[in-house]
This record gives structure tokens, sequence and C-alpha cells, in this order.
């Protein structure tokens, strides 16, 4: 017995020491959430006049005709939003996802096969508004919606990504889909693959959305 | 190969240990046999529509057949041993993907109760047998014990995976460091404090699942996610073709 309670216990060290280290990095790495919370203009998510500033060169640059320079762009506010998704997060979830899935709205209409101009420009009249005003897309309810699609339960859980697949699925039902519904049904699925429910569902709902026009 | 054909009449070779020794070979193919696993429920899941529900009764199916098969050999065969972890393991996922999507069971709770029905299962195993060695599983029951353990241990491993990603937000990136870590610390255990091999080869055993799930999200996620973008297909390829190998040394070692 005590060479069981021996193992156990250095097996819990063994365990926590790397977590231990690994939580701790992270917290050293990533600016604290609360830094973020009190800055000035006090939303719960702080400044984001940088996100705004790319939103608006972008929506500059598509006004030029040129996605794949948009796209390009785009991608910068993808990668500083990825970056500070750790000490956003947490500072407020709610406006956190409302931004998070207007974005996705905006990669994903750029991204697409053969991008639509009139899709990407409505995408991203959609992002500046909620970056505008983040706590009221999110004080929409529990519940969240993308393109008008709920995508979360009342606890404001992600649904399943196999449902909303399925729903997307019943709403194709016989007919043949659109390039645009056929690329977001993919990346839906590699999303769910992946276990990404949050962004799965996303796709899943703006597919859903362009069906029903 | 040939104890096999006499271990019926011969009485000596009934001590024919029925699962392989974890060498470094055996990590390398659970690993990616793990993540071929997880990829193949989830094709046949979404891609394929065919949802959890049926995709778990069928998984079940195939994986009783491979049960059937692996149980007939009376010694470690290594193409029906890794048949049937690859598919314990995709069973494994789906249990604990039911008991979160379907039946809406907090991660937290799935791993606590995964983890009691482990230490439950090793505690009835030494309980019956006296021993827990992988290096004696000489008998039915003994084997019984050794798969029942590895079932949970596919559960646990998925619940625990998934509930640190969550709690972290740090994607497969972060997921794998730390699972990769916490390994490395348990191997610097064995090696060199002293941990006792069963525990550490069953905790190993547990993080090798969510770091194998890493690994594979790594590899085929678009480059906008984070990873390779090599895409399900290319990665399991490669996979296929790891395992296949190792399969093959195996074999003609055996």
């Amino acid at each position: 017995m005590t060479s069981t309670l021996h193992n156990l216990l250095l097996s819990a060290a063994l365990i926590a020491v790397p977590a231990g280290g690994f939580a701790l990095a992270r917290m050293t790495l990533e600016p604290a959430p609360q830094a973020t919370a009190s800055a000035p203009p006090a939303q719960g998510l702080g400044d984001l006049s940088a996100y705004r500033t790319i939103v608006h060169d972008t929506q500059a640059i598509v006004r030029r005709g040129d996605l794949s320079a948009a796209e390009n762009r785009i991608t910068d506010l993808e990668t500083l939003w990825d970056q500070n998704a750790g000490a956003l997060r947490p500072a407020d979830p709610g406006a956190w996802g409302a931004i998070d899935s207007a974005a996705d709205g905006v990669f994903s209409a750029l991204r697409a096969q053969a991008p639509d101009r009139a899709r990407v420009e409505a995408a991203l009249a959609s992002l500046a508004a909620t970056l505008d005003a983040p706590a009221q897309a999110a004080a929409a309810g529990p519940v969240r919606l993308v393109s008008g699609v709920a995508v979360t339960d009342e606890t404001g859980h992600a649904l399943p990504c196999e449902a909303m697949i399925g729903q997307l699925r019943d709403a194709i039902g016989t007919t043949t889909p659109s390039p645009q519904v056929a690329d977001l049904l993919r990346r839906a699925l590699e999303r769910c693959n992946a276990d990404d429910d949050t962004h799965a569902d996303a796709l899943s709902a703006q597919a859903i959305a362009q069906i029903r026009g | 190969m040939t104890d096999a054909t006499f271990s019926h009449t011969d009485p000596a070779a009934a001590a024919v240990n029925r699962v392989p020794q974890a060498t470094p070979g055996f990590w390398l193919i659970k690993l990616t046999a793990v993540t071929m696993g997880e990829t193949a429920a989830d094709f046949l899941a979404v891609n394929l529509g065919l949802g959890l529900g049926a995709t778990t009764v069928l998984m079940t199916a195939v994986l009783a057949a491979a049960m059937v098969w692996q149980f007939r050999q009376r010694a470690y065969v290594p193409l029906a041993y890794w048949t049937a972890v690859v598919l314990i393991s995709v069973v494994g996922t789906l249990i604990t993907d039911n008991m979160t999507d379907a039946l809406g069971i907090p991660l937290l709770y799935s791993t606590i109760g995964f983890t009691l029905a482990l230490a439950a299962t090793f505690a009835l195993w030494f309980a019956s047998e006296r021993t827990l060695s992988i290096h004696e599983v000489f008998t039915f029951r003994r084997e019984a014990f050794y798969w029942l353990a590895i079932l949970f241990t596919f559960a646990l491993g998925t619940a625990v995976g998934d509930l640190i990603s969550e709690a972290f937000g740090v994607g497969f990136a972060g997921t794998g460091t730390l699972f990769g870590l916490i390994i490395a610390s348990l191997a610097l255990g064995y090696f060199a404090l002293g941990l006792d091999a069963m525990w550490a080869f069953w905790l190993c055993y547990i993080f090798t699942r969510p770091l194998g799930a890493s690994i594979g999200d790594f590899l085929s996620q678009p480059a906008e996610f984070g990873g390779m973008g090599l895409g399900t297909t290319v990665t399991s390829l490669v996979f296929l073709a790891i395992i296949g190998a190792t399969v093959v040394t195996m074999s003609r070692r055996a």
C-alpha cells in the first residue's frame, strides 16, 4: 500500500509540474485580462481601434475591387485577434464571441472559392458594426445567432456541430447547393472534424442563411 | 507464430504473453493508430452524415468482431492486436462524444467518472489476479481486464484532452505541447525517479490519446487555423504508412 501511495503522489507531482509550468508560462506570456478590462474606453474588451482600422482598410480595398489584397489585409486582423484571444475572451466572453463569429463571416466570405463582393461587403459591414458595439451584439441573449441562425443552446453552449451540419443538409435537401454553400459545408465539416464546434456552427449557420436567402 | 499453433496442447506455451511490450515502436504505432481511429470516426459521423448514434452502433459491432478475432489469438499477433486498438480507440472516443454531445454531461464529470471506472478496473484486476503486469497477460480473464482498462483510458484521454483545450482555449498546438510535456515528465519519473513501470505505462497510455489527436490536427488543419494544411486524407495516408511499416517490422520480429 505504501508503494501505491508513493506512486500515486509521484505521478500527481509528475503531472502537476509540467501542467503548472504550462499554465504559469501562459499567464506570463499573455497580458493579464484585468489590464485590458480597465483600459479606456471601458468596454469589457478595451480598446478595439486596431481592429477597426484593419476593417476600414479592408473595406477600402474591397471598394477598389481587389479581393485577394483584401484577404491579405483581413488576415492581419485574424492574426492579431488570435494572438489576443487569451486575454480578450475571459474579459467578456459574450462580446468576444459576437466579434469572433462576425469576423469568421468575413474570413469565409473572402476565402470562398469565388469570393462574392456583395457578400464580402455585407460581412465587413456586420463586423464593423459588431466592433463598434460588441456588448449590444452579445446582449441579444444567451442564445447566440450567426446570420440569424441559432448556434448555441439556451445556456450559451455551442450546439454539437454534427447537429448543425444535419440542419444544413436538411436545408440543402435534394437540391444542388451553390458553390458558396458547398464551400461553407466543406469548411464546416473540416472544423467539425477538428472538434471546433464554435467555428463549424458559424459556417453551417452562414450556409443555412444563404439557402434561406 | 509457431507458439500460437501449439498453445492449445502444450501447457508451457500457455504462458505466452498475448499483448506487446512497451517499446518505442509500440508507442509510435499507438500514437498514430489512435489518431487514425478518430479521423475514421469523424469521417463516418460527419462527412458521410451517419450521425453520432449510428456511427457508435456500427463501430461497436465492428469492434466486437475485432475483439473476437483478437481473443482467438493465443499469442501477440500484431495485425489482430492493433486492429483491436484502433477500433477500441474509436469506440472510446465515441463514448465520450455521446456523453458530451447527446447526453449533455459536462466534460469535468466524464473525466472524474472515467477516472473512477479505470481505478475500479485496476482494483478488480489486481484483486482477481494479484498483478497488473502487461508482461503476464496469459489468460482470457487477464486479457479481458487489459482491454477494459484500455477502453477506459481512451474515453478518459478524450475527456481530459477536450477539457483542457476548452478550459485553456489554447488550440491543438498548445494542447499538444502540454500533453507532450506531461508524457516527458512521466518518462523522466520512470527512468530517473523510480516511478513504477505499470503506473508510467498506463498514465502514458491515457495522455498519448490527446497528444495523438493534437498531432493529427496539427498536420491536417489548414494554415489559417495554425496547422500544416495537409488535409485529413493525406494525414491519414501518412499515418497508415507509419502503422503499416511498424506492424510489418513487428510481425517479422514476433
